[in-house]
């Protein structure tokens, strides 16, 4: 486990990251998204979609970012090790929305599955170059 | 929701195997144009295989919304994970990566939290 940590750690760091800013861009894609009203949108000319552009930018450099950042870290270890790593967006996104949404509820079966995931991301992460393959 | 027709159900079913697909296969690109250790960070930029991923993802993002237009969201999030299963046949084919007990072990478990995050948010 500790030999893979040091093997892919740095992997694992900007995955985690790249995660992180999945789940940002999500989150400032949620409102722009919802109030979208295209036909308004067409309607107001170039001033309409000068002003959509403007809304989802933010979210879209996060995302580059986050793109950026992923790529640079896949070459930090294995691919079936740190893809699944990606799956952290979904419990980064959950506590973002928690933190920033907090009208928005989260019931405890999400808690458990967060738990869940973060275990899963583990036993993966610490998978080692020594252990047998099934195939 | 109303009840999917078999159109609707091949429909759903090719959608998601390709979306997976496009987006595990995306990660293999991206990795493709990593410059790796001590490699110059900016080249990466030049790489067509980072282009070709990026483009690769918003090809399967854009499949997802058509997913969501079909499923509720809380079917969708866990049927995605079926992008793990495509990325560790994908990098032992292409990458020579061994496919371990304990790398089915995490990704069984990953799979089983993203079906329970999803529930509780369906709820």
């Amino acid at each position: 486990m500790i030999e893979s940590l040091k093997r892919n750690g740095k992997g694992i760091i900007l995955l985690l990251i790249s995660a992180f800013s999945l789940a940002l861009g999500q989150l400032l894609w949620k409102k722009p998204m919802e109030n979208l009203d295209l036909a308004l949108t067409f309607s107001q000319g170039f001033y309409g979609v000068w002003m959509l552009f403007l809304k989802v930018l933010p979210g879209f450099l996060v995302y580059a970012v986050g793109a950026v950042v992923m790529t640079i870290g896949l070459g930090y270890g294995e691919l079936s090790v740190l893809q699944p790593i990606n799956s952290m967006s979904y419990v980064f996104a959950l506590i973002l929305s928690a933190i920033f949404i907090p009208t928005e509820k989260i019931s405890w079966i999400t808690v458990v599955g967060i738990f869940v995931v973060i275990a899963g991301v583990i036993v993966i992460g610490g998978s080692s170059k020594n252990d047998t393959p099934v195939n | 929701m109303t009840p999917l027709s078999t159109k609707d159900i091949i429909i759903v079913v090719v959608v998601l195997l390709t979306s997976t697909f496009i987006s595990s296969l995306a990660s293999y690109f991206l990795k493709k144009s990593s410059p790796g250790e001590g490699g110059n960070k900016l080249r990466m930029l030049i790489s067509p295989f980072f282009y070709l991923g990026g483009i690769m993802y918003v090809i399967a993002a854009g499949e997802n919304i058509i997913l969501l237009k079909m499923l509720p969201y809380a079917m969708v999030l866990p049927l995605g994970s079926l992008t793990y299963i495509w990325t560790m046949f994908l990098s032992n084919r292409l990458l020579g990566e061994k496919i371990t007990k304990k790398k089915i072990l995490g990704m069984c478990i990953i799979i089983i939290g993203v079906v329970l995050v999803a529930y509780g948010k369906g709820k």
